[in-house]
């Protein structure tokens, strides 16, 4: 169930109105519905895939008292190892069978040895990277004593399986979300009008922006052989635009949607193509999975304590793992230590807290400074995401190759898609609305709320016709495959 | 929460109402317009899918018209029929399209499954009120672009802007192309198998095969069958189980076919998929029709 389906469109309405009407007599019933919700919407896709959600839940419920409740440390080790164990051995096994069993036996034939390790027809089960750091997370919080466990394994369960986080998250701590959940919600008219208007904002972007640019970058990434350096150029930046609105059109669908029910999720998204460089990127960017690394993997490493070296050896680390927690795949592990090689002067030389304010704040347009270093950053991700969209690591450097040769400057060509003129012009207004909305949360929170009603209407009709006339073919969420 | 429903309902009921009475309008409109006729002097015609669409140059013919589509599968094409033989008297032969891949069940996607949004907008104002209920239902995971579409298709045919999308017509502009080994055994993949298993046969190609030999024979049409060339290399790779179906269905029925199997056609008559043809191929069969 797509959260840009006719399904969801049907689903969503009836949980609100029973959740509102039905069960807001109590928490326990509120919760009680949000599970069934949950699990309803998570075996829309493929039921046999829920017992493995409920295990996973089952577990961390289960470690998670004996860790609180173990009388010395060795048993809390126990536990805690247990846990992660179980959780990161299904996700391997799921995840990453195949990229291990090819990798070794390619590795092998190198050295002259001929390995038979058969491939497994493993089907990834939908959202497992997210709720296992879910599971994680609130286990690896309990060991540091960080929160008490939650006794009522419904309360915990709709923690780990509350379905507009489910799939793709953002990935939730137990600190913030748990406390929500333990208390009965009362509607707020407020949070559900602007949950509604982030709802709208993320389909924009999605099914307008997002899923049209998928029509160029797909045609383009899939065929990068038969175009020249610039028109492949022009489809890593279709594929930067893709992403970003994908992605961030998901998040936004998912907290415009908690917030229907007034539960608040984590922000996973703060502009982040207006970073002034690859240290602000990563904050503005999957803020939740970021500041996950950084907190579970990061920091117990040592964090930016010790010297150049130790934060050096840190920071590779955590980008390699973030490259890999995406996909099985050579692609994503350089994505990830490129980002490190990017990231690695301003560890060396201390720069990487220099721009944490918005840029521009309370301006309209930013210094020529920082300008210049807006477009440098995005420049560099856009390299980045070619290793991320390309099948192949010898197909990105492939493209790579065509991007730095003469045919860069040919003119480029776009490939039979209809309403190229309208979709560019859509995606300039965009970014536009993005720029002068980057103070607020997300740019649709406060745009025309000032506005008399018939002018701010008009802005959301506007928005919905061009939902429905430029929606561009359904694509699946990327991170969906995660 | 009365108050934020109340206000939601009026929002939405406008374009909600606005797109119910422009869309029962249109296909109104649609399904009354759209002219079939295909001009006195016309007595054959070419029905089919896109092999058919780019194999066959009608302007070289007097008394032909193509009328293929793209992916129209037989089920499109039977519907398609009844209403050309409907508005046409001096049909009095139907060359239809039939080869291999018409058999392979990787053709519902276009009618019942994936391809299906993306296809049959085109033909829905072709289709019986019945049928058109189906297709909304084949469609309701991805209705709202669905809608867009089949309104975005009646818009254009109100403005006349692309009327010939109905009934179809010659079509190609591949001048410089080849048959490549990698395309071809991609072709065959896609056509005959998923997931590494052979595909079953079309149950509503097949079907629709029958329903179009009865429709000829009822309105004493003479229905001969056509296999446009395919690339040797394609056709020694179709699984012999077509094959032989395909053989089947030709002998118990006693029909008549034109294949192109005792014709050489060099690598650049094809398309790379080597079974769609160049203009190249498009000449070379038109002139063995002529």
């Amino acid at each position: 169930m797509l959260f840009n389906s006719v399904s969801f469109a049907i689903f969503l309405p009836i949980v609100f109105i029973l959740y509102w009407s039905s069960t807001n007599r109590s928490l326990r019933f509120q919760n009680i519905l949000l599970l069934i919700s949950s699990y309803f919407f998570y075996a829309s896709w493929d039921w046999r895939f829920l017992f493995l959600l409920v295990f996973s839940t089952s577990l961390d419920y289960f470690t998670g008292i004996k860790i609180y409740e173990a009388l010395n440390r060795k048993k809390r080790l126990f536990w805690l190892w247990l846990s992660i164990i179980i959780n990161i051995g299904f996700l391997g096994a799921f995840k990453y069978y195949n990229f291990f069993a090819s990798s070794f036996a390619e590795g092998l034939s190198l050295l002259g040895f001929k390995a038979n390790l058969s491939s497994l027809q493993v089907i990834l089960p939908v959202g497992i990277s997210f709720y296992t750091f879910h599971g994680l997370s609130y286990v690896l919080d309990l060991y540091k004593k960080k929160i008490k466990p939650e006794r009522d394994f419904i309360t915990y369960s709709v923690f780990v399986s509350f379905f507009p986080l489910l799939v793709a998250g953002p990935i939730e701590r137990a600190t913030h979300l748990l406390p929500q959940l333990r208390m009965k919600r009362e509607f707020n008219y407020s949070k559900a009008t602007d949950g509604l208007r982030q709802i709208l904002w993320g389909l924009f972007k999605k099914i307008v922006i997002a899923d049209n640019c998928a029509g160029y970058a797909n045609t383009i990434f899939n065929n990068s052989i038969e175009f020249n350096g610039s028109t492949v150029l022009i489809g890593a930046l279709f594929f930067t635009v893709q992403i970003y609105c994908d992605f961030s059109g998901y998040s936004d669908i998912a907290l415009g949607t908690a917030r229907l029910f007034n539960i608040e999720l984590l922000r996973n998204f703060a502009f982040p193509y207006f970073s002034r460089d690859i240290a602000e990127f990563w904050r503005r960017w999957h803020i939740s999975l970021s500041s996950w690394f950084k907190d579970y993997l990061y920091i117990p490493l040592g964090g930016s304590k010790g010297n150049t070296w130790m934060k050096i050896r840190n920071t590779f680390i955590i980008f390699l793992v973030s490259g890999f927690w995406h996909g099985a795949n050579w692609t994503f592990i350089i994505w990830g230590l490129l980002n490190a090689l990017y990231i690695m002067p301003s560890i060396v030389f201390n720069t990487h807290r220099n721009n944490i304010d918005i840029v521009a704040k309370g301006k309209q347009l930013p210094s020529v400074r920082d300008f210049l270093s807006i477009a440098l950053t995005f420049s560099l991700t856009v390299l980045a995401w070619i290793f991320f969209r390309a099948a192949t690591v010898h197909d990105a450097f492939s493209i790579l190759s065509k991007i730095f040769s003469s045919s860069l400057f040919m003119i480029p060509h776009f490939p039979g898609i209809r309403n190229t003129v309208p979709i560019l012009l859509m995606t300039g207004i965009f970014f536009l609305i993005e720029w002068f909305g980057r103070e607020q949360q997300y740019p649709l929170a406060n745009l025309g709320i000032k506005w008399n009603r018939p002018l701010r209407y008009s802005m959301y009709y506007a928005i919905l016709i061009a939902i429905f006339w430029f929606g561009g073919q359904e694509q699946q969420f990327i991170y969906f495959q995660f | 929460m009365k108050l934020f429903l109340k206000k939601l309902f009026a929002f939405l009921v406008i374009p909600f109402a606005l797109s119910l009475v422009t869309g029962f309008v249109l296909i109104a409109y649609n399904s009354n317009s759209i002219n079939y006729k295909l001009g006195d002097g016309i007595t054959g015609i070419f029905l089919g899918d896109s092999h058919v669409r780019c194999s066959l140059n009608d302007s070289l013919m007097p008394n032909r018209k193509n009328v293929s589509g793209n992916s129209e599968s037989l089920y499109f094409s039977y519907y398609k029929l009844e209403k050309l033989l409907d508005e046409n008297q001096n049909i009095k032969i139907v060359y239809l399209g039939f080869s291999y891949h018409s058999l392979s069940n990787y053709y519902d996607d276009f009618i019942t499954g994936n391809f299906s949004n993306s296809v049959s907008p085109m033909y829905f104002y072709t289709l019986p009120s019945k049928e058109r209920l189906k297709m909304f239902y084949w469609n309701r995971e991805k209705l709202f672009s669905y809608v867009k579409e089949l309104l975005s298709t009646g818009y254009k045919s109100t403005l006349n802007e692309s009327p010939a999308d109905f009934t179809g017509g010659y079509s190609n502009v591949f001048t410089n192309t080849m048959a490549l080994d990698t395309s071809m055994d991609k072709r065959i993949k896609f056509q005959y198998y998923s997931k590494n298993k052979l595909n079953n046969f079309s149950e509503i190609n097949l079907l629709y095969f029958y329903k179009i030999l009865n429709l000829c024979k009822t309105k004493h049409i003479e229905l001969i069958l056509l296999k446009t060339p395919l690339h040797t290399y394609y056709e020694k790779r179709v699984p012999a189980e077509y094959v032989s179906r395909y053989n089947e269905i030709v002998t118990e029925n006693k029909l008549k076919i034109i294949d192109f199997a005792n014709i050489t056609f060099s690598d650049s008559c094809f398309l790379p998929d080597g079974e769609h043809l160049s203009v190249k191929g498009a000449d070379q069969v038109t002139k063995e029709f002529l």
